[in-house]
């Protein structure tokens, strides 16, 4: 492979002597030295996203016959080369001595050349150099490239130590942030008062923290999603270094740093870990998706990226010894990349910028506190899709179908067992009473589902919910044991863990859920479980997937044999390593609180997924700093292997931040109450350490990705539903306005008060303003209300695209609640047609060009109609739509001025009521035109649209012109209106500026 | 590096041997002119600060040898970098038609998405000119690039061509958020929309009361 892409290079690059490069007389000495040392190292000697720097100078094989001109001649030697490569290739047989002077014929044929030297660039590929050193590079040469990639490489580790600095400088910006980002600003500790909250904190849109407006947080365009954003300050730096600086964005991934020397040792693993060992610190927090590449065992960070293309840092980085000072350079970073984006992790974002609001806000501070949140689930689901820094679809595409795979997987088994019903009711009824009452106010839509939700959503979090947990939980787990175990002859240990994780039992089960895949790896080595991905979500039959299902259960099964063999076993890093993955989809199964049957298939199934997301907003997620806690000490944690260790390391930790004792606490606890619910199950140990891993992993891994590879892809603003109907004889649009679901809340008290704006893209903001009534305070609002766009053109109809947006009434201004377009050209025409959509965060609206402006003046509805009794023509003026604004306001006090030119009578000059502040008047006014028929042909009536304003000039809109010499429409309606008197003509005319 | 800077940009040029890249290179990061040609060995790189809308840009350039023989370390060094400049002489036909090799090169090395842009060196000898300024063109549209003619003698648009680029590479760095964000848009265009700007004023106003 590395010959032939070099030989391909040749050709490709000089086709006319390609044929004669590939001659084996001297490619290989070529080759040899290339392919092994420079072009195949795999590593890029520019960037080198890893620290595996291949030394690929200093092996340079021995050169061969360097003549004694060359050594002499470094730089030179090219130019000299190129000489005699020019000579040699006008030698058509080859068999010229080199040291012979070219002769005359050849010294007259070069003269005459214009081209310079650069003629022929390749001096390896002529036959009659090939037993010279032109192919090779001499060892001058060779000393030379050495010099410049010694300088390249100071060079990078400056850049290196740049970006550790600037990380590093992040991170302690984090560490500093120990507001609590709910009542106190995160970064600088002021107080929300109860008067200045509501305008003055604005929660961040990455960490869904709340930070002071104007010092601690910055307003920046999101690109992503078209709107300006809230980002605190520490979130909009980690964009801007991460992302940015880094050079990640180019890269793909975080590229090497080298972080001052601060005597932060806690990042470093034990000195005495091997490669392995180091390794559950970065992979623990890695990315599922990462697991997905082929890099199975990809320690860092973003590295197996499919798209990275080889560049992935792990396979290089694996071999290395374990004392290599590279690997310590990038286990610190991978984990350190993790830490810093543990912060950033959170919510999805409800709306650019949800206020505070004091009251309800210490409330749920308080709640959340002292129980647990309900929201971690969530926020886990939504790590992966909120707006980190990057944004890769596919990666989270994939995983979130992992996950749901094994949602199903979980559901499906859960089904099975014969005691999931009578537990999960209860389960069910007593996590509903740690959780806010909003809950109850959850959409009608979404019961249909609950037991499986409830019990799935419950253990999703499956963090400290110890103090409201009830025996049943284990009850349940072993119940689920003994049903499933019933059916397949599995261990009950792995199956007991397994299900009862699955099923979602609060609490304990996720310890034996977790502490199984790890023995998995243990016993497996190296192998990994990657869940196959799912087919496409608008599958309607899940279980097809069930292969993938199997596959993941046989490893279970697998490595419970194993456990059991082995016993209680300390669990190593490495296996630690390998299984937080499989671990990670099973967890992550569980949130995905989907139906069984369809997975997001319509709106109304996943109103579940709203109500807890409700929650989210309401309560405030205090799993980051949490997760910072642990991912501080993740190397210890990683090697832990026993509960008592854990519980030291949290004890420590607790200490740390008052707001995280009680929850510390918690966890030590739950870790000592592992091991009786995890009785089948393999070491206890193994559980609890996974489990602090996992916890730790989790905020890692969430950081990264909403540091990095967050998406919006889920879609959880709630639905709309509506009919339009495309009247194509009236020329008018209408929408009428259903209902919509499980919008997001935007207020303090849970609710929002929506009302639907329609605009006609593109347009004018404001005159293609369509708005509904407000429904308040709910967030299924029904408006069954019709709202009319006028004078809607087949041309329109083409072009334009009909944007409803829902948003939330406030006080002064809206919140967005989402939104959703549709192409007007994909409209039957004079029929309903029924939608009901999923509503999507803000899409950037498109420009118009300024030319496409200037024109567009708006449009004019005129019926004509000439009565021969009273020898007289009416002129109605019905409407205007989408004028352009004239005032500063932008909006337009328009008037019409109808006269019918040539005048011959003071009445042939009439003007129509003025319409205040409108784009949009209707004026639905009839004129009187006294003339006598047979002069009609030879009149024209003259329309014109004009702003008033008082005190100056009215602005002129525009105007038409209907005369018999009129173009189009015009035209055509002057002339109808002559052939048919007494009959109603009636058109749409553009207005025009010049008419 | 005392010097700050906040992005680094890594650039590459290739292009047949002679074409003047190291002459382009010398005149852009140190302001001067050699006449005289010397091959460049294997590769080089210099380092020059930029400045574009008040960020600071640190261009590591690198020049490759033209020459074959030292192909398979040049290309090497194309997948790190984020912008390739193709350099061919305007005074060399051939030169000019091995930029499309130099192009299959790039698609083959370098990283998918990299900036890439075409310049024709030595513009400053017109009497020599065997490359029409349009079919520079010509090919740069057809590659899909940005076309500029430089003299690295007489010191014409060497500056702009670098700009240009790590302009272009620039706005991609921040497009590049967007892009992969708004996949799920359906394809709707995406231009900044400045309706959210209303609110954002409300919030700063009450602020600032306060």
């Amino acid at each position: 492979m590395p010959r032939s892409s070099n030989r391909k290079t040749f050709a490709s690059i000089d086709g006319t002597v390609s044929s004669r490069a590939t001659s084996p007389a001297y490619a290989p000495p070529v080759t040899s030295f290339t392919s092994d040392n420079l072009a195949n190292n795999n590593s890029d000697p520019i960037f080198g996203p890893t620290a595996a720097r291949p030394p690929s100078l200093p092996q340079l094989p021995p050169k061969r016959q360097v003549p004694p001109r060359m050594g002499l001649l470094r730089h030179l030697s090219g130019f000299l080369d190129s000489k005699r490569d020019l000579m040699n290739d006008w030698e058509i047989g080859g068999t010229q001595n080199k040291w012979v002077c070219p002769s005359d014929r050849h010294l007259q044929l070069r003269a005459q050349l214009k081209s310079g030297w650069s003629v022929r660039t390749a001096t390896a590929r002529s036959p009659t150099n090939s037993k010279g050193t032109n192919g090779t590079i001499t060892e001058a040469e060779q000393e030379h490239i050495r010099q410049v990639l010694a300088k390249a490489e100071e060079s990078r580790n400056k850049e290196q130590q740049r970006i550790g600095k600037m990380v590093d400088r992040l991170e302690k910006m984090r560490r500093r942030a120990t507001g609590n980002g709910v009542t106190h600003c995160l970064l600088c500790h002021t107080e929300f008062g109860l008067l200045a909250a509501k305008s003055y904190a604005a929660m961040c849109v990455d960490c869904r923290k709340y930070v002071c407006q104007r010092n601690c947080g910055v307003e920046t365009l999101d690109p992503q999603r078209g709107e300006v954003v809230f980002l605190c300050k520490i979130c909009s730096e980690a964009r801007e270094v991460l992302w940015k600086k880094s050079g990640a964005w180019f890269y793909k991934e975080m590229p090497d740093f080298v972080r001052p020397e601060l005597g932060n040792g806690a990042l470093m693993s034990p000195p005495s870990t091997s490669t392995a060992m180091t390794m559950p610190t970065a992979s623990s927090r890695q990315p599922q998706w990462a697991m997905n590449s082929a890099t199975t065992a990809s320690a860092l960070g973003p590295s197996g990226l499919p798209f990275s293309n080889g560049v992935g840092a792990s396979n290089r980085r694996l071999p290395t010894a374990p004392n290599d000072p590279r690997l310590r350079k990038s286990t610190s970073r991978g984990s350190i990349v993790a830490t810093l984006c543990v912060d950033s992790a959170g919510d999805r974002p409800r709306s650019p910028r949800p206020r505070i609001q004091p009251s309800w806000v210490k409330e749920k501070v308080m709640s959340s506190m002292s129980v647990d949140d309900e929201d971690r689930s969530s926020s886990d689901g939504d790590g992966f899709v909120q707006s980190g820094v990057i944004r890769k679809h596919h990666h989270h595409k994939n995983s979130s179908r992992r996950e749901a795979n094994l949602a199903r997987f979980a559901l499906h088994s859960a089904r099975i067992s014969d005691s999931e019903d009578d537990s999960s009711p209860e389960s069910r009824g007593s996590t509903r009473s740690t959780t806010s009452p909003r809950r109850s106010l959850a959409t009608p839509s979404s019961y249909d589902a609950a037991p499986t939700h409830d019990v799935t959503h419950d253990d999703a979090r499956s963090i400290d919910s110890g103090v409201v947990q009830s025996d049943h939980s284990n009850q349940q787990a072993n119940a689920l044991t003994l049903s499933s175990s019933s059916l397949t002859p599995f261990t009950h240990g792995s199956l007991g863990g397994d299900n009862g994780g699955l099923t979602g039992s609060p609490r304990r089960i996720s310890h034996p859920d977790s502490g199984l895949p790890r023995v998995t790896q243990s016993s497996s080595g190296t192998s990994l479980v990657t869940p196959p991905p799912l087919p496409p979500r608008t599958n309607s039959d899940h279980r097809t997937s069930s292969p993938a299902h199997s596959t993941e259960h046989k490893m279970s099964n697998a490595s419970s044999i194993a456990s059991s063999a082995g016993g209680p076993r300390r669990v190593t890093p490495l296996s630690d390593a390998y299984n937080c993955e499989p671990i990670r989809p099973v967890a992550s199964a569980i949130r995905c609180d989907s139906p069984p049957v369809s997975f997001m298939s319509s709106p109304d199934d996943d109103s579940k997924l709203r109500n807890r997301r409700r929650e989210g907003v309401a309560r405030i997620d205090s799993l980051p700093l949490r997760a910072r806690t642990f991912s501080q000490e993740e190397a210890p944690l990683s090697t832990a292997a026993s509960t008592s260790q854990l519980k030291s390391q949290s004890t420590l930790t607790a200490t740390s931040s008052k707001d995280e004792e009680s929850k510390t606490e918690n966890d030590v606890e739950e870790a000592e109450d592992v091991p009786p619910a995890n009785q089948h199950g393999g070491g206890r140990g193994s559980s609890a350490s996974s489990d602090a891993s996992r916890r730790a992993r989790r905020g890692g891994v969430r950081g990264l990705f909403a540091c990095f590879f967050s998406s919006s892809s889920r879609r959880t603003l709630g639905s709309i539903q509506f009919n339009i109907t495309y009247n194509q004889d009236d020329k008018k649009l209408v929408v009428h306005l259903v209902r919509a679901k499980n919008l997001k809340a935007m207020d303090s008290n849970g609710f929002s008060d929506p009302y639907v704006k329609l605009h006609l893209l593109p347009g004018n903001n404001k005159a293609t303003k369509l708005t509904s009534k407000t429904i308040e305070k709910t967030l299924n609002p029904e408006w069954n209300e019709e709202l009319v766009y006028h004078g809607v053109t087949e041309e329109d109809k083409q072009k334009k695209t009909l944007r409803v947006t829902v948003l939330d009434r406030d006080r002064i201004g809206s919140d967005f609640l989402g939104e959703t377009r549709i192409a007007l050209r994909k409209l039957p025409v004079n029929q309903v047609k029924k939608f009901n959509l999923y509503l999507e965060h803000a899409i950037p609206v498109p420009q118009q060009k300024k030319e496409e402006e200037e024109t567009l003046r708006g449009k004019i509805n005129v019926s004509l109609q000439y009565n021969i009794q009273q020898g007289s023509l009416f002129v109605n003026v019905n409407r205007c739509v989408e004028l352009i604004g004239m005032d500063s306001t932008g909006f337009s006090d328009p008037y019409c001025k109808v006269s019918l030119t040539p005048v011959t009578s003071k009445a042939h000059r009439q003007r129509t009521s003025i319409k205040k502040r409108t784009l949009n008047p209707e004026f639905n006014e009839t004129m009187q035109f006294v003339v006598p028929f047979k002069d009609l042909p030879k009149k024209t009536l003259q329309i014109g649209v004009y702003d008033h304003d008082l005190g100056r000039h009215d602005d002129y809109i525009g105007g038409i012109l209907l005369s018999t010499s009129a173009k189009d429409e015009r035209g055509k309606q002057w002339i109808t209106c002559i052939e048919n008197p007494g009959t109603l003509v009636e058109a749409w005319h553009k207005l025009e500026l010049d008419s | 590096m005392a010097k700050t800077y906040d992005y680094l940009f890594k650039l590459l040029l290739i292009g047949d041997s002679g074409v003047g890249k190291t002459c382009v290179l010398f005149r852009f990061s140190d302001d001067s002119f050699n006449n005289s040609f010397i091959s460049t060995i294997g590769i080089d790189f210099k380092i020059r600060t930029i400045e574009l809308d008040g960020k600071r840009i640190k261009l590591q350039i690198w020049d490759t040898a033209g020459q074959e023989r030292f192909r398979t370390i040049t290309t090497a060094y194309y997948r790190g970098a984020m912008g390739i400049i193709l350099v061919y002489d305007i005074t060399n036909e051939r030169s000019f038609e091995n930029i499309k090799n130099w192009i299959r090169n790039i698609e083959e090395h370098a990283a998918q998405d990299v900036e890439r842009m075409i310049i024709g060196n030595k513009c400053d000898i017109e009497e020599r000119r065997e490359v029409s300024r349009e079919r520079g063109e010509q090919l740069a549209i057809e590659y899909g690039t940005k076309f500029m003619e430089t003299s690295a003698k007489a010191n014409l648009n060497v500056d702009d061509a670098f700009f240009t680029l790590a302009r272009d590479i620039k706005s991609k760095m921040e497009r590049n958020e967007m892009r992969s964000g708004s996949t799920v848009a359906t394809g709707r265009v995406a231009v900044g929309s400045s309706s959210q700007n209303k609110k954002s004023f409300f919030s700063n106003w009450s602020c600032s009361i306060l």
